[in-house]
């Protein structure tokens, strides 16, 4: 009704006309089988009442519904609307016959349309290869829509869920369809062979060729996992286009007519041949990057990756970032193989490492599980166990489970046995022990959520990922709080360890100097470094999303580089924590002693290399208390009464042993590797500031904005509040605030030249680490998934190094630069004077006031007036080529 | 990870003034200030050549003084439309014109000369509950719709006076902070919007029907009431 009052009403009389041609041409007028019924005359009539620019609406008329009104038969909007020169065009005769190049041209023309969505191809077919290729073409463009309605991307961003109406064969089984691909491969080998020879004569082989690798497309692009041969096809095909001959008739470009739509269809941008065939190679490359994640070796590799696929430019498409936050959790698993909460101890441990014994790592680990010698049906069975645990543990909110409830309640008991905090013995610890395995574990649960979250943000388009890292940054702050009660309790209770071992407890009151050990902080550790990381994503990703003024970018980078500075103290922390537990574990080899001959008992199912591995005792420890906690609180000396159960927990401990060993030897690159890459954004950062603030010095930059909003507020502080809104109610690290920030951009009172070289220098350590980061493999920079990537980041901020190096040679010569090295360097002379001066008056104020009679001489101060500069302005250049987060700054 | 429910919004904020076709003259024109979109209007209005604006002063002698009217009824209505649908690639149909004048008719202007109408401003004050990490202050939040200037009427701050006359309307009706979407890509549109103080405050991906990006600006009417805390 309203919108048909909008065409009676509003329609001017060239667009009546319009219509009513149209209707001709559409012919509409012909006897329908619809039962239209012509309202015209009854909206005229009802309409009468209503004043010009009177509105009837209801309450709840938002401006959604609006905005999805199109006015019919207006060329914005209504996109199908016939045009003349369309209704001019040939018809396709869906019976004619195709020659093979005919079909290269329109087959490579669907693929144009394969890639920017559903696409529209006459749905008739010549022959019984075009068939096959063109429905398999749909099918895949189906199965890519049943992935990406699952809600991984965003609506209207990402893509349009909406398909109007169009079929893509949803129902049609994926195995006819292979059928009819076969029966097509097989027609060409044989008769399709013959016809094309004596056709084609010496073009007949790339022209057979042409056809063969559309149809191994078709048939691939049904079936996903044979990413690789896929990409060979598309590469084939991308050599064969040029055979095509057109057949323009065959696509109709306002198909949109034809659809079911309430809302004007987004136009869909066509790629060129090229780009069709560049974002479909670019599509495997991806997906087969997370085909190969699937199987991580580790935390750290697995973070990597998501950092590496979330930065890759050109961006993913819509496409695999939604099939990786797909594969990325499901049912408590992660990347399908293993269990959240057992990466996110991981994760823990290679950063952190806290004592083993905290958690307990789930049996029904799928990649452990998923040994060589498994066979399907076991790994299916494994599968349905794992997921079992997981039904039964819970995800993180559903609260404790109810099995690890009644251990609690078992270790307390024990606890009131020993007495609580006093007199503690064996048993007692023991059951403190558990409390606080419980506790770990408990937490590891809740941390799967903001973990889990902060990897999908590499999923999301970057508009998204900022947007969404604002509170991703408060899911950490509120973990790392929720860490320090923890910690707490851990610290307390390693200290009844050591009191128990026969050490000194670590307690400052004995006036024993207190270690880091005492007091090592790791799951807060663990979730500052997170939340450090997110931050700093989310401020860099600003500088590549173009958010920032000019006038905002030194304030920016010195933000930047005090997060960095505070995460890079962090993880020397974090080192020292780690290298003082080593020694430890190294010193303290005596206190394992008495338990000694019970281990050896555990190794024999155990491996054997990790005998003499320290973290492989702690290992056997943790194993020990597990069997603790199998067989609530039962003591520790009496054998195991079910033969299963010791041989279930001989094991996992096998499997548990080597994965330590692994973490053990890769502790050093893990946060090595982290160090190296804050450090290196510290020197860039800095540097960049440097020159900013170089520039500002010498008033080519202004730290106020070119225009004072007379209306508003646009001023640097304001900005200042507003750009890091999101960091304000954090308990940590101290930011900087904007008279930090103006103190800072004074450099010291250093001059522009001066400070200029100090860039340089940063850039130049920054060159140093690159360089060495880059002669790294991708063991150690724990980027096993993700090296190319990885290595192409590390060659970006090397260029972009480079040319900064460059860029400020050419700085140091400005005028206006040498100008202001002057000026200071004659202030200085002149202080010097002073100050040499103030000195002679000390000495002998005596003399003087006796000899002039008057009062000692004040030490004036000769402050030179305050430089005007000379040569004229120059405009800075910044150029973000090399790097999207890191500019080489020039003057024009 | 919750998807955008608010569909509306993506496309309610359409086009404030600004379009692809811009984008490309801005690269044209070597200079950057500030005007809005292209075309010329065809209806004429005629008002009577009365100096309208502080920025009128600049204009050069022999062009017609401007004149700025609030919106007053749909008899400006075609004027409006023919315009906006020269310079926007966000086509609104009759119903999102009315939305915006019938709610807001007082926070809408025009500008005309005795040549006839140049451009329109429309824009609403409407208020925000947005949850805001800080807490549960509401803040009045305005928002500018369409923002257009007919193209031999460039360069002549027209567009600038259109928005400083909203801004204050939304002031006076409370508003704290102002917001808007435009292309990207359209370099006079937002040079235009920061002159006056607006911010870049996000980037919204793919959020014009024809798949280009937008900026979201922000324009703080009034310091906020937190004060920043250190630790």
């Amino acid at each position: 009704m309203a919108r048909l009052s909008i065409c009676s009403l509003d329609a001017s009389d060239s667009s009546a006309h319009r219509i009513a041609s149209s209707t001709a041409q559409l012919s509409l007028n012909s006897p329908s089988v619809y039962p239209y019924e012509d309202v015209t005359s009854l909206l005229d009539e009802a309409t009468k009442e209503i004043k010009m620019g009177e509105v009837i609406r209801v309450e709840t008329f938002s401006l959604f519904d609006a905005m999805c009104a199109i006015v019919i038969m207006d060329p914005k909007m209504d996109t199908g609307m016939i045009l003349d020169d369309y209704a001019k065009r040939p018809q396709y005769d869906i019976n004619r016959l195709l020659t093979p190049k005919e079909f290269i041209w329109i087959f490579d023309n669907i693929l144009v349309g394969q890639a920017e969505g559903p696409s529209h191809p006459p749905a008739e077919f010549v022959s019984k290869v075009l068939k096959a290729c063109v429905l398999s073409v749909a099918k895949s463009c189906g199965l890519i829509w049943n992935e990406m309605k699952k809600g991984q991307v965003y609506e209207e961003e990402d893509f349009m869920s909406n398909k109007f109406g169009v079929s893509l064969y949803e129902n049609f089984p994926t195995s006819s369809l292979i059928t009819l691909l076969d029966v097509a491969e097989l027609w060409l080998d044989s008769q399709g062979k013959a016809w094309i020879d004596a056709q084609y004569g010496d073009e007949a082989p790339a022209v057979l060729n042409g056809l063969q690798e559309r149809i191994h497309y078709s048939r691939f692009a049904t079936a996903i996992p044979m990413l690789e041969t896929t990409r060979k096809s598309v590469q084939a095909m991308k050599s064969t286009h040029n055979l095509g001959v057109p057949v323009e008739e065959a696509f109709d470009h306002v198909v949109h007519r034809k659809l079911v739509t309430n809302t004007p269809p987004r136009v869909i941008a066509l790629l060129t041949i090229d780009e069709t065939f560049t974002s479909l190679e670019q599509m495997c490359e991806d997906l087969a990057s997370i085909g190969t994640a699937l199987s991580f070796s580790d935390a750290t590799n697995l973070v990597n990756f998501f950092i590496q696929f979330g930065g890759k430019k050109p961006s993913p498409a819509a496409f695999p970032r939604s099939i990786l936050q797909t594969v990325l959790y499901e049912d408590a698993i992660l990347m399908g193989s293993r269990k959240a909460q057992d990466v996110v101890w991981e994760s823990i441990q290679e950063i952190v490492s806290p004592p083993s014994w905290l958690y307990q790592p789930s049996v029904n680990n799928l990649k452990k599980a998923n040994t060589p010698q498994t066979n399907n049906g076991t790994n299916n069975q494994t599968l349905k166990l794992s997921g079992l645990a997981s039904a039964t543990t819970g995800l993180p909110s559903s609260g404790a489970p109810s099995q690890l409830d009644a251990i609690q309640e078992q270790a307390e008991d024990s606890q009131d046995e020993g007495n609580g905090m006093e007199g503690l013995e064996g048993t007692g610890l023991n059951a403190l022990k558990q409390v606080m395995q419980l506790k770990a574990t408990e937490f590891v649960q809740k941390a799967v959520k903001p973990f889990v979250d902060t990897l999908q943000i590499a999923g999301q388009n970057t508009s998204r990922q900022r947007r969404n890292l604002r509170k991703i940054v408060q899911l950490w702050e509120i973990l790392q709080e929720e860490a320090e009660a923890l910690d707490e309790d851990l610290h307390w209770l390693l200290n009844e360890i050591r009191v128990e071992a026969g050490g000194q407890p670590e307690a400052l009151d004995d006036g024993t100097a207190p270690t880091i050990m005492s007091k090592p902080f790791y799951f807060v550790s663990w979730a500052y470094h997170m939340k450090q990381w997110t931050m700093e994503w989310m401020l860099l990703l600003g500088f590549e999303l173009e958010l920032y003024s000019t006038f905002e970018l030194s304030m920016i980078y010195g933000y930047v580089d005090c997060v960095l500075g505070a995460h890079a103290q962090h993880l020397r922390r974090i080192q020292s924590i780690n290298e003082a537990r080593l020694a430890e574990e190294g010193g303290s080899s005596n206190a394992h002693k008495k338990k000694k001959k019970k281990k050896k008992k555990k190794k024999k199912g155990a491996s054997a290399s990790a005998a003499t591995d320290a973290d492989a005792d702690d290992d056997a420890d943790a194993d020990g208390d597990g069997d603790a906690d199998g067989n609530a609180g039962e003591d520790e000396k009496s054998s195991h009464p079910d033969p299963a159960v010791a041989e279930s927990a001989g094991q996992a401990a096998a499997a548990a042993a080597p994965a330590s060993m692994a973490v053990k030897e890769r502790l050093e690159p893990a946060i090595t590797s982290a160090q190296m890459m804050v450090s290196v954004r510290i020197q860039l950062a800095r540097a960049t500031f440097l020159i900013l603030a170089a520039l500002t010095k010498v008033e080519y930059l202004s730290i106020t904005p070119p225009h004072v909003a007379s209306h508003g507020l646009n001023d640097l502080e304001t900005l200042h509040r507003h750009r890091f809104k999101a960091f304000h109610n954090l308990s940590s690290p101290e930011t900087m605030s904007f008279e930090n920030f103006l103190n800072r951009l004074e450099c010291d009172g250093y001059d522009a030249w001066r400070i200029l070289e100090f860039a340089n220098d940063y850039f130049d350590e920054a060159k140093i680490s690159l360089d060495r980061m880059q002669s790294m493999s991708a063991r150690e920079a724990r980027v096993e998934l993700c090296y190319d990537g990885w290595r192409k980041d590390i060659k970006s901020m090397i260029r972009v190094c480079i040319a900064a190096k460059v860029a400020i040679v050419s700085l140091q010569k400005d005028a206006r630069v040498l100008e202001h090295r002057d000026y200071i360097a004659k202030v200085q002379k002149q202080r010097q004077a002073a100050e040499a001066a103030a000195e002679a008056a000390l000495l002998y104020p005596g003399i003087k006031s006796r000899i002039k009679g008057a009062t000692a001489p004040k030490p004036v101060p000769l402050e030179l007036a305050p430089l005007k500069f000379k040569s004229a302005v120059r405009k800075v250049h910044l150029e973000w080529k090399y790097h999207s987060w890191w500019p080489v700054i020039s003057l024009e | 990870m919750t998807k955008s429910k608010s569909k509306s919004k993506s496309k309610s904020g359409s086009g404030s003034g600004t379009k692809t076709g811009q984008g490309q003259q801005a690269k044209d024109s070597p200079s950057t200030t500030a005007s809005a979109s292209a075309s010329s209007a065809t209806t004429t209005v005629a008002q009577p050549p009365a100096r309208g604006n502080t920025s009128s002063s600049s204009i050069p002698p022999r062009l017609p003084l401007i004149d700025y009217v609030g919106y007053e009824s749909e008899d400006q209505l075609q004027g409006m439309v023919t315009l906006i649908e020269n310079d926007l690639s966000e086509p609104y149909s009759i119903y999102t014109y009315r939305y915006f004048l019938k709610q807001w008719p007082k926070l809408s202007f025009l500008a005309s000369s005795s040549a006839g109408l140049l451009e329109l401003q429309n824009y609403s004050a409407i208020a925000s509950n947005t949850l805001e990490p800080h807490g549960f202050n509401k803040s009045n939040r305005g928002y500018i719709a369409m923002l257009a200037v007919s193209k031999e009427y460039r360069k002549r701050r027209i567009g600038s006076s259109l928005v400083l006359m909203a801004i204050e309307a939304m002031k006076t009706a409370g508003a704290d902070e102002i917001v808007l979407e435009t292309e990207y890509t359209n370099t006079s549109a937002i040079a235009l919007y920061q002159q006056i103080g607006f911010i870049k405050d996000k980037r919204l991906y793919r959020y014009y029907l024809n798949g280009v990006d937008a900026f979201r600006l922000k324009l703080f009417c009034k310091p906020e009431l937190e004060v920043p805390q250190t630790n």
